[in-house]
């Protein structure tokens, strides 16, 4: 019994880690790029490891080599992260609009409007990003699942483990929903950018066979390392922009 | 058919979007490659991220 109380106890602590991130990476597309294309691309994840783990079972792990796919994953996300952060910058600096949300919604409802019916509704980069992150994060819950679970012989604890950490990570995640809606989306764009970046790096490096210093916990430096840097971007480009005259900056607009 | 064609349209625009990201990350995955025994890979790998983002960023404001 408590070998199965062990498994059960290091089987929720496992996978809420992985839950955490991907709810991050739902949370972060569904508050900035709207909840149906976070959620379609993370059912979709879900059905198709489903499925894969049904039709496949424990040949999952040859099937997925697990390096190439958070390669894959860390490219991705770095790609989508970066894009983000380096508009949030030139946003924050003055070299880039700042988003005016009453005229994004203006804008629009024109374009939908003017084609009524065409437009398949679903944000594509954001569906991606989810899927992506949940996809991944799930396929490690899984691997956690089948080596502790069947490591100490009590697949049943292991499950039950995962099944009660992802409870938990979906119940607080549900809650921070609203709170996060009314943060500004400029800075909220900026936030978003920086944790896809973080996670990308990570993904990307441990797909390339980089150890990272403490593991999972570098995610957090990462993160103060990229928010410093993209800060003092932000800084360095302001003064620029300041010490040009404002005749000059016309002159070459 | 609209979801495939948005699709295949942000995959293109997603990949030449901006070349300087793109070249960046490239550069970050195949030296991680090359160094990732050293125990200063991970330094370098950040290094390089940032160094990516800098170019981007400086390349829009340079041209304006």
């Amino acid at each position: 019994m408590s070998a199965n109380v062990f498994v059960l106890v290091a089987s929720a602590l496992a996978s809420a880690v992985e839950f955490v991130e991907a709810f991050t990476v739902v949370l972060a597309v569904g508050v900035t790029r709207g909840w149906r294309s976070s959620l379609v691309g993370a059912i979709a994840a879900l059905v198709i490891l489903a499925i894969i783990i049904v039709i496949f079972g424990v040949a999952i792990l040859r099937l997925f080599p697990l390096g190439a796919l958070r390669t894959a994953v860390g490219v991705f996300l770095l790609l989508f992260g970066l894009q983000w952060l380096k508009k949030a910058v030139l946003r924050y600096s003055g070299l880039k609009a700042q988003r005016n949300e009453a005229n994004e919604f203006e804008h629009e409802v024109e374009v939908l409007r003017g084609v009524s019916g065409s437009r398949s509704g679903i944000d594509w980069p954001g569906a991606t990003a989810s899927f992506n992150g949940v996809f991944l994060e799930m396929l490690e819950v899984t691997l956690i699942v089948l080596a502790l679970g069947s490591g100490a012989r009590a697949m049943g604890s292991a499950v039950i483990g995962a099944v009660v950490a992802a409870a938990f990570v979906a119940v607080v995640g549900y809650l921070l929903r609203r709170p996060l809606e009314r943060v500004p989306e400029n800075t909220l764009k900026f936030v978003v950018g920086i944790m896809l970046t973080t996670f990308g790096t990570f993904w990307a490096g441990e797909g390339v066979g980089i150890s990272w210093w403490r593991g999972d916990l570098v995610i957090l430096p990462l993160l103060a390392v990229y928010l410093v840097a993209s800060w003092i971007l932000v800084l360095a480009l302001s003064r620029g922009r300041a010490e040009v005259p404002s005749s000059l900056r016309q002159a070459g607009s | 058919m609209n979801v495939v064609r948005d699709a295949v349209l942000w995959v293109w625009d997603f990949v030449v979007g901006d070349l300087v990201l793109a070249i960046g990350v490239a550069i970050t995955i195949v030296v991680g490659i090359l160094i990732h025994h050293a125990a200063w890979a991970q330094i370098v790998f950040v290094l390089l991220v940032l160094a990516t983002l800098t170019a981007a960023v400086y390349r829009v404001a340079l041209s304006q």
